[in-house]
């Protein structure tokens, strides 16, 4: 019974290293044009606005900036109509800090979307 | 163990999606394949037409609840992964208002046709058969109203794809018939003419879903480089080697253990349906792996 606890151990193995290996986030598929500010830009002083524009229009259902002070606020979000350009304001100006967006999204071919972008802001 | 620890960090709804998605597709390639492997073979023994038109009609329900499971899963991922969001009426509204709302109705109400394979043949010869196959031309439809089969050139993209889910469809759908098949003697119930002529019919049939899935392949990701340089492409080379696999197998069937089937050797009937059994786990992990490819890359994207 060895041989047979060691397949199905190998097996489980296998399929979860599978799992993990996918479990990332979707990969844009409407193209993504680019981010503002740029993944992995630095910054001097804060954004006015955080986006991100698409070849093709793009449902975003979940927008979310993250900073040193944990999630930031952020004001005149454009709702979900389908749209190539997403951009929403801080609500306050951004301390010096590294900055992570996430996102996610319906593309026009029914997809579910998930991708983000860092910046790092610098007084 | 280290990798129990290591899936608890793993996003657990991307991967409830994976398992959802390749249940659907099995449920539903599955009950497709039914009706295509009876109307291919119309003289199967009644007890196994029976079985066979059962396991459609069990399997379509199953794709009909993943499908519709599907939903609020997709919904929940859009809000970021949360229960809450799966029931949020505004994101299950933009979902089932796009294209995956299309795909939901054509396959759920394809997958409820299927089942009219049930229905008694010989009494309403027409009926069944016309009524079924009519819910496996739904459920394919419902299957190009996402991805990038939508993309230009549809309608060829479109066309490839349907060949080879139907060539999938039928031969996930032998494999049961031709396990039972094969644990008769060779002598009864025209065991041994069914499986040789399968491995007749599944020449062509495995022709068409490589042939169609090649030129899809090449279509979507436009050049041989992105195979090796994008995840998706690096998915489609795993699924690939598994196919590899599965061809060499069925090559082994046709030439090998059926010809011994039919000769009655001692232990073949054994080997047949162990190679049958081997199979259909390989069709498990194809379907998954197929999950894999069409909810987390994408030809373009990567």
């Amino acid at each position: 019974m060895q041989t047979k606890s060691t397949i199905h151990n190998t097996t489980r193995a296998a399929l979860a290293a599978l799992l993990l290996a996918v479990a990332t986030p979707l990969l844009a598929h409407e193209g993504e044009l680019g981010s503002t500010p740029e993944d992995g830009a630095t910054v001097q002083g804060s954004p006015e606005k955080i986006g991100i524009e698409f070849e093709g229009a793009m449902r975003i259902t979940q927008f979310d900036v993250s900073g040193p002070d944990g999630r930031v606020r952020l004001t005149n979000p454009p709702g979900n109509d389908p749209t190539e350009r997403y951009f929403v304001e801080p609500a306050e100006p951004l301390p010096a800090g590294d900055y992570q967006v996430r996102w996610r999204g319906l593309a026009r071919d029914g997809h579910m979307m998930s991708d983000g972008f860092r910046f790092t802001v610098e007084d | 163990m280290a990798w129990m620890s290591a899936l608890a960090g793993v996003e657990a709804w991307t991967v409830a999606m994976i398992l959802v998605t390749a249940g659907f597709y099995g449920g539903a390639l599955l009950a497709t394949g039914v009706v295509l492997f009876r109307l291919t073979f119309p003289d199967l023994p009644d007890r196994e037409r029976r079985v066979a038109s059962r396991i459609g009609a069990i399997v379509a329900w199953v794709g009909i609840a993943l499908a519709l499971i599907q939903w609020p899963l997709q919904a929940g991922y859009l809000g970021g992964g949360t229960v809450a969001s799966a029931v949020d009426p505004m994101l299950l509204g933009m979902v089932f208002e796009g294209a995956q709302g299309t795909r939901l109705i054509l396959a759920v109400s394809g997958l409820l046709l299927v089942q009219a394979i049930l229905l008694d043949a010989r009494r309403l010869p027409w009926l069944g058969y016309g009524l079924s196959l009519a819910g496996v031309g739904l459920v394919m439809l419902a299957f190009v109203q996402v991805g990038h089969t939508v993309d230009e050139p549809r309608l060829l993209l479109a066309a490839l794809l349907i060949v080879h889910l139907l060539a999938a469809a039928f031969w996930v759908a032998s494999l049961a018939p031709l396990y039972r098949l094969a644990g008769h003697p060779p002598e009864g119930a025209d065991a041994a003419r069914i499986l040789a002529r399968f491995g007749q019919v599944a020449v062509f049939g495995v022709g068409l879903l490589v042939l169609a899935g090649v030129v899809l392949a090449a279509l979507l990701l436009g050049g041989v480089t992105p195979l090796f340089t994008t995840g998706y492409g690096q998915f489609l080379i795993g699924k690939v080697l598994i196919v590899g696999l599965l061809l060499l197998l069925a090559a082994a069937n046709k030439w090998r253990l059926v010809p011994a089937f039919e000769r009655g050797e001692p232990g073949a009937p054994g080997r047949l349906r162990r190679s049958i059994a081997l199979e259909g786990s390989l069709v498990a992990s194809i379907l998954l792996l197929t999950a894999v490819l069409t909810t987390v890359s994408s030809p373009a994207g990567g």
